[in-house]
């Protein structure tokens, strides 16, 4: 029983394959017999039985380069085929570098199996791609000096430049790729690497010097010096930091204000003219920035989609309450990423956001029921003045567009 | 007894001379009277004997001869069948009975009358005034250049290549299917012919910059740039890679 427990070695294949753990903890061969750990079928035998096969070093794929034969490539002589095997057979150093003895790169190509007639044709055929360069070098001139650059709007002269300049610089690589494949010799090249460290002696030299420097300059006996050195290295990235302050002004407010006022009337983006009851159908949309507004890019906040729905098509109390008329005035600016929305659908009533489909549900005061956005847009509060126009009962009551680090 | 039957009878004539029929046009406009007969066979089926509406469509009443024209002139109806959007197809009505069908839904009840003007009053309206009106009102459904564009749920804002000038007038003044309405008070027939001279533009100068894939925006541009000019790339690299 004792033996039994010791050995924990599995008596038997059955024992041996129980379970995927056991078999990982006991290595067997297939005949059930111990195995050493890390030598499985392995790699180390295939590569042997590859590197006897090919009679080369260790660290040579057998076949350095393979011998295909499709393009017009000279063979190599007997004596230089064999040289270059030569070559490519010697072991590398220790750093992992081929040396490659001199001359085995002087390879000749054997003039008997060269036909003439191919190497010529494939010189012509570079040729022909210089030659078609020179061409489309003389199009994107010519046709930048003769054509008139307005007509067909500026077609005809884009098609000749782009086009002369594109065939130019096509055949020109087209030309030198043909050349390296059909014209020079396909040796492999092998670029020696020496060292990329200093010599030992150097090193030590240089570890010599430092540690004498710091030991003069007695930074472990000199207090006053070595904190008033802290001190001054602790202070200089200062600058680097104050430096970011122009980056920009800071936003200050102007994240939260929008420049609506109360009073202020709802205008036209476009026309600049104000808004008046009866302006808009039913179904209808406009986008509307407050009156006297310079820029839209200096208005980025303001812009305000104002919509006018069918009596008692507005589902939500609140913004019946914050409209008028069957009239309301929503941010176009999207709570997601700030893009412009106003893919407004008149009978269901949603608001697109072209950006990411966010779609706000206006019926029911901008409810998000479809993407990303994690807000309803906010509503402006608006009424209807004396003479009949939009007016703004005051700015938004939340920051309008996307989330900021301090919007709370 | 006789005081019933005369009530009766007065009642019965009362309702026979009130009551509406659905057939009889009280019209003499022989236009309305063919329009009817039309409207009886192919539109009352959904829409009500007398334009009422019902469960599959909407009343036409107070919809008006634009709203007719364009919906029937640009064949989005009669409806081919119930879905997001109406597609634009062939109109199978000819152009008289177009304006029978128009003539007879406008005498139900007043609504916008198809716009009157000619080619010379669009074609000298200022493009790029269009233009800036265009990209305010219109550009974020029907897309910079009037391609269209995707909507929720399955609609979309069509194409305005084949619109006729009038069929833009019109769509701007009805709003049909989910356009919203653009009054004229809005924006004024002025700049709605301004906003045809730009759509029309577009549609004839052509794209200066050679293929211009739809014109519908970055996603064809960058797919035709990775898949058509990076494949090349791949391949002309794997020919020079490639040992001769």
């Amino acid at each position: 029983m004792s033996d039994k427990e010791n050995d924990e070695a599995p008596r038997t294949a059955h024992e041996a394959s129980g379970s995927v753990f056991d078999r990982l903890k006991h290595p067997t061969t297939t005949g059930g017999e111990p195995r050493e750990r890390g030598r499985t079928a392995s790699a180390r035998d295939i590569e042997g039985e590859v590197l006897e096969r090919g009679g080369m070093a260790p660290d040579v794929p057998e076949k350095v380069r393979p011998a295909r034969k499709v393009g017009r490539r000279q063979p190599l002589t007997e004596k230089a085929a064999a040289a270059q095997a030569a070559a490519y057979s010697v072991p590398s150093d220790e750093e992992g570098t081929h040396v490659v003895p001199p001359g085995a790169f002087g390879v000749d190509h054997d003039p008997a199996q060269v036909d003439p007639r191919e190497e010529r044709f494939a010189e012509a055929q570079v040729s022909a791609l210089f030659a078609l360069t020179a061409v489309g070098v003389i199009v994107t001139c010519v046709g930048y000096l003769v054509i008139d650059p307005h007509r067909d709007l500026g077609r005809l002269i884009n098609y000749a430049i782009g086009g002369g300049l594109t065939l130019a610089l096509l055949a020109l690589g087209a030309g030198f790729c043909l050349w390296a494949k059909k014209l020079l010799p396909h040796g492999m090249a092998v670029q020696q690497r020496g060292p990329h460290h200093s010599p030992e002696e150097e090193q030590l030299a240089s570890e010599e010097t430092f540690f004498a420097g710091v030991t003069q300059m007695g930074l472990g006996s000199r207090k006053m010096l070595r904190r008033s050195l802290l001190g001054a290295m602790a202070l200089l990235p200062l600058p680097a930091v104050l430096l970011l302050r122009d980056l920009g002004p800071l936003p200050g407010t102007r994240l939260r204000h929008t420049g609506w006022k109360k009073g202020s009337r709802l205008v036209d983006v476009e026309t600049k003219l104000p808004i008046k009851l009866g302006d808009i159908e039913i179904g209808g949309i406009a986008t509307v920035m407050p009156e006297g507004f310079g820029k839209v890019e200096d208005h980025a906040l303001a812009p305000t989609i104002l919509i006018r729905f069918a009596p008692g098509e507005i589902r939500s109390k609140k913004e019946a309450a914050w409209g008028a008329n069957d009239h309301v005035a929503y941010s176009k600016i999207c709570s997601h990423a700030g893009c412009p929305i106003s893919l407004y659908e008149q009978q269901t009533h949603h608001l697109l956001c072209p950006c990411h489909q966010s779609t706000f549900d206006m019926a029911d005061d901008a409810n998000v029921i479809f993407g990303p956005a994690a807000r309803r847009l906010p509503q402006l509060k608006i009424d209807v003045d004396a003479d009949g126009y939009f007016v703004a009962q005051g700015d938004y009551s939340q920051p309008v567009g996307p989330s900021f680090w301090e919007r709370g | 007894m006789a005081f019933i039957a005369v009530a009766l009878g007065t009642v019965g004539t009362l309702y026979a001379a009130f009551a509406p029929t659905g057939e009889a046009s009280t019209s003499a406009d022989p236009a309305v009277q063919r329009g009817q007969a039309l409207y009886a066979r192919g539109c009352s089926s959904c829409h009500g004997l007398n334009g009422e509406g019902g469960q599959r469509a909407p009343s036409l009443i107070g919809v008006g001869a634009a709203s007719v024209d364009f919906q029937v002139g640009t064949g989005r109806m009669p409806l081919r069948e119930h879905g997001p959007e109406a597609p634009r197809k062939r109109p199978s009505y000819d152009e008289q009975q177009i304006l029978d069908l128009a003539a007879y839904v406008a005498s139900l009840g007043a609504g916008p009358s198809i716009p009157s003007f000619s080619s010379a009053d669009w074609q000298k309206a200022d493009t790029a005034y269009g233009g800036a009106l265009f990209r305010t009102n219109c550009a974020q459904c029907h897309n910079f250049a009037g391609s269209g564009g995707a909507l929720t749920f399955g609609k979309y804002a069509p194409s305005l290549s084949k619109a006729t000038p009038k069929q833009i007038y019109e769509a701007m003044i009805t709003g049909p299917e989910n356009m919203p309405v653009f009054g004229d008070k809005e924006i004024t027939p002025d700049q709605k012919l301004a906003i045809i001279k730009y759509v029309r533009t577009l549609k004839t100068q052509g794209n200066p910059g050679g293929f211009s894939l739809g014109q519908i925006g970055p996603v064809p541009e960058t797919m035709v740039g990775w898949l058509v000019g990076i494949g090349l790339l791949v391949l002309v690299t794997l020919w020079i890679g490639a040992r001769a």
